[in-house]
């Protein structure tokens, strides 16, 4: 399974969104808005879950605006900050 | 409710409602046990098959209560996330109107997709039934069991719920919403043919409610209504007037009647009196206005604005802005717009020819003149309805937003105070506060309202003299809290006393590095607060939304100065929630208002004794980074000193994906009874001068 379809899993799962399926979510999506539909309270829970499952830390909101602006900048921020990976 | 099939059923029938859960999923069942427990109501088993559609489900389920003798439905979709309360809030709006299908409303500040697709339908649906629908809301709603074989749906799955719920409007069914605490979490976005679809649906029940064509009514909630007849369409039309001139309203029973004239105006002036609804009542006004229906202008403004649930007085007034007898300027432009679409240029005066031939020329091209009236209308009225329409918006709603946020004193007010703090102290300062405040509650009905909402809740039964006597209290324990901490800004932190007897045990909590969320509100000197704790020995970052003419922006600029404190603005991306996460994570500590919710999601919670709505992400932020959440009160206990306390009300470590909204719902009432034991010790400590239990949550100015 790659990384962009893991970060799709845990998304929907752990921020219990209902009716969508992980694999129809585009790569290149929008998390938040009109996209995926996401809020600033899902922001709060995606950050702490990329800190527990990945051990990375988004700081503030410059970064925070690219690094969760699709799933494909989520998982390139996740192997730039784990490169063993 | 009425059923002109059954005429039997004259007497409103008692509502005897049966559950259906929608939602799938491994946790139905569990799900469905809760309900039964909690709220005694039946629920109906369904036996499809999986792959059974919305609508098969919901009319097994009607048939099924039908046959039991139920009489109402309350169908639950989504993920169920507070199916208790709302299955118990539409229980409660059948019980208060039978004959009505309820549907959910976000709860005031509750965000909502803005796009322009977004806003598009939103106001096709509009048009389509008059009602301002969110189209995510209307997946759960409670309606009577007999209207799904009554109403006919025809689109697709996805819009299947929102056609049901205007089809029933229009079959006769009153419409009825519930608040729903946390919005439906939004779809992810569709195709392109799908969005495509679903506007064309709307576009197309759009397009049926302007066609003037009556639908056709299966509901009669009204005794005296009729059903349309071609053998007796007198008492058809007897039934409209009835329906125009005698239409409940939302607010109360209040009906319009010949015999009481200025009453009946006053409730024609009230009704659909949002901004939104202004402007639109307008453009309708104008638009109609601007078409040649001649004689008919009037009717045609009081059924469509009656069809649209507009306001209809306003809707009349503006369509004389084009009327003949004001200077002719609106038929004039349709006249010359449509000439010009047919012959490539306009009517000047020598086309008129002399005064003599003019009454000659005007009656030999009258149909000509009509004809281009007609043209040109179409293009004329249109722009002059949005050009009018965009006015009239900006004006309603900076009105609305001063009746709702007054702004007291202005630049040059805080100006004067600041120069007498400065130079003299605070004493002058008090003794100006003490002279301007009878001027500011006798003079200023919109401070008195602004006061009024909380005196009201918090001393209820008590007289207009009294609550005028506690109002200017109410506004003099504000300014000198406002003086207090303008003060504290300009003559530094060590000129105010803070009594903070707990601020080790604080101290001690905030070194545990887990993280800690201080839960700060509108109540007493908050700013003075967090310059008291500002030697927490831990970072503390404060979301706030800094103005530049707050009483205490020299108090900001102070915290600025200091490391120990950083502000976070809830305008940046995702309301700085990113930054409040981090800094917990990393074990420090965040302050958030807990009455302020800066356009994120809130819940509903009795403060009061009322609902009141406040925001849901001091709650989902302690519980998903498992920090500590304490309540702090700062009440001010005198010249320039104020009594600082903390409640400690979550110390526990769930971790995210256990940040349960009924964990955050729980910790929110801890919070409310924390605010209300503050305001009984000091009731005039509550500085939130709106209506905070049915308004949005404004930013007040102060």
């Amino acid at each position: 399974m790659s990384l962009e379809d893991e970060l799709k899993s845990m998304i929907v799962r752990e921020l219990k969104i209902e009716d969508v399926d992980p694999a129809s979510i585009a790569d290149e999506e929008p998390l938040f808005g009109d996209g995926l539909g996401l809020d600033s309270l899902d922001a709060v829970e995606l950050v702490v879950l990329l800190q527990k499952h990945y051990q990375v830390e988004v700081k503030d909101m410059d970064q925070g605006r690219t690094v969760l602006a699709s799933i494909r900048a989520l998982a390139d921020f996740v192997r730039s900050e784990r490169p063993g990976r | 409710m009425m059923d002109q099939a059954s005429p039997a059923a004259q007497e409103p029938a008692a509502v005897r409602a049966a559950l259906v859960l929608v939602a799938r999923g491994a946790g139905r069942e569990a799900q469905a046990r809760e309900l039964r427990a909690a709220l005694g109501l039946p629920l109906v088993p369904l036996a499809l098959g999986e792959g059974a559609g919305k609508d098969e489900l919901l009319a097994a389920a009607a048939r099924w209560a039908l046959e039991r003798g139920f009489t109402h439905i309350i169908a639950l979709d989504g993920d169920g996330r507070q199916a208790a309360a709302e299955a118990q809030a539409f229980l409660a709006a059948l019980a208060r109107s039978p004959c009505s299908i309820v549907v959910g409303r976000p709860a005031p500040g509750t965000r909502t997709t803005r796009s322009f697709s977004a806003r598009l339908e939103r106001l096709l649906l509009r048009v389509a039934c008059g009602a301002d629908l969110v189209a995510a809301c209307c997946t759960s709603c409670a309606f009577p069991a007999a209207a799904l074989a009554r109403v006919r749906c025809s689109s697709g799955a996805r819009e299947r719920d929102v056609e049901f719920v205007v089809r029933s409007l229009w079959a006769g069914l009153e419409l009825a919403t519930v608040e729903v605490s946390e919005a439906p979490r939004a779809a992810p976005a569709p195709r392109f043919l799908d969005r495509a679809r679903t506007l064309l649906t709307w576009l197309w029940l759009a397009a049926r409610n302007i066609n003037p064509w009556p639908h056709r009514r299966r509901f009669y909630p009204d005794p005296h209504a009729v059903a349309f007849s071609w053998r007796r369409p007198l008492r058809y039309w007897k039934y409209l007037h009835h329906n125009v001139v005698y239409r409940k309203l939302e607010a109360g029973e209040e009906k319009l009647s010949l015999r009481h004239p200025f009453r009946s105006l006053r409730i024609l002036h009230l009704e659909s009196t949002s901004p939104r609804e202004i402007s639109l009542a307008c453009m309708l006004g104008i638009f109609l206005g601007a078409l040649p229906l001649i004689a008919l202008h009037t009717v045609a403004i009081v059924f469509y604005a009656t069809r649209f649930r507009l306001n209809r007085a306003i809707a009349f007034y503006a369509s004389n802005l084009c009327a003949p007898w004001v200077p002719p300027f609106v038929p004039a432009l349709d006249i010359e717009a449509g000439h010009f679409l047919l012959h490539g240029r306009f009517i000047t005066a020598a086309d008129l020819g002399t005064r003599e031939a003019l009454f000659q020329t005007l009656c030999a091209e009258a149909h000509l003149r009509l004809f281009e009236y007609l043209l040109g209308s179409l293009l004329v009225g249109p722009a002059f309805a949005l050009l009018v329409g965009a006015l009239v918006y900006a004006l309603a709603a900076r009105r609305a937003a001063r009746r709702a946020a007054p702004d007291y004193g202005g630049r040059s007010g805080h100006a004067i105070f600041h120069f007498l703090i400065r130079r003299c102290g605070v004493t002058p300062a008090y003794v100006l506060l003490a002279l301007l405040v009878p001027y500011y509650v006798l003079l200023r009905p919109s401070a008195r309202r602004a006061a009024a909402h909380y005196l009201k809740r918090r001393f209820p039964g008590r007289g207009a003299c009294w609550r005028l006597a506690a109002t200017m209290r109410h506004f003099h324990c504000f300014g000198r809290v406002l003086i207090d901490q303008t003060a504290l800004g300009i003559l530094g932190a060590e000129s105010a006393r803070i009594d903070f007897p707990q601020r080790s045990r604080l101290r001690r909590i905030a070194g545990r590095k887990r993280g800690l969320v201080l839960l700060t509100s509108h109540f007493g000197g908050w700013q003075a607060a967090m310059a008291a704790i500002g030697d927490l020995g831990r970072p503390v970052h404060f979301q706030l939304r800094r103005e530049a003419r707050t009483a205490g922006r020299q108090l900001f600029d102070l915290w600025e100065k200091r490391a120990s404190l950083r502000m976070v603005s809830p305008d940046g991306f995702l309301g700085g929630m990113i930054e409040l996460t981090s800094a917990l994570q990393g074990g420090g500590c965040a302050a958030v208002m807990g009455d302020r919710a800066f356009g994120a999601r809130t819940a509903r919670a009795e403060f009061l004794g009322a609902p009141a709505s406040f925001p849901v992400a001091p709650y989902r932020l302690a519980l998903a980074t498992g920090s500590d959440l304490v309540v702090l009160l700062a009440a001010r206990t005198g010249r320039l000193s104020f009594r600082l306390r903390f409640v400690r009300i979550a110390s526990g470590r769930p971790r995210a994906g256990q940040a349960h909204p009924a964990r955050a719902a729980l910790l929110l009432g801890r919070y409310v009874r924390c605010l209300e034991r503050g305001l009984r010790d000091s009731p005039f400590m509550w500085f939130n001068f709106f209506d905070f239990w049915n308004g949005a949550q404004h930013t007040r100015k102060s």
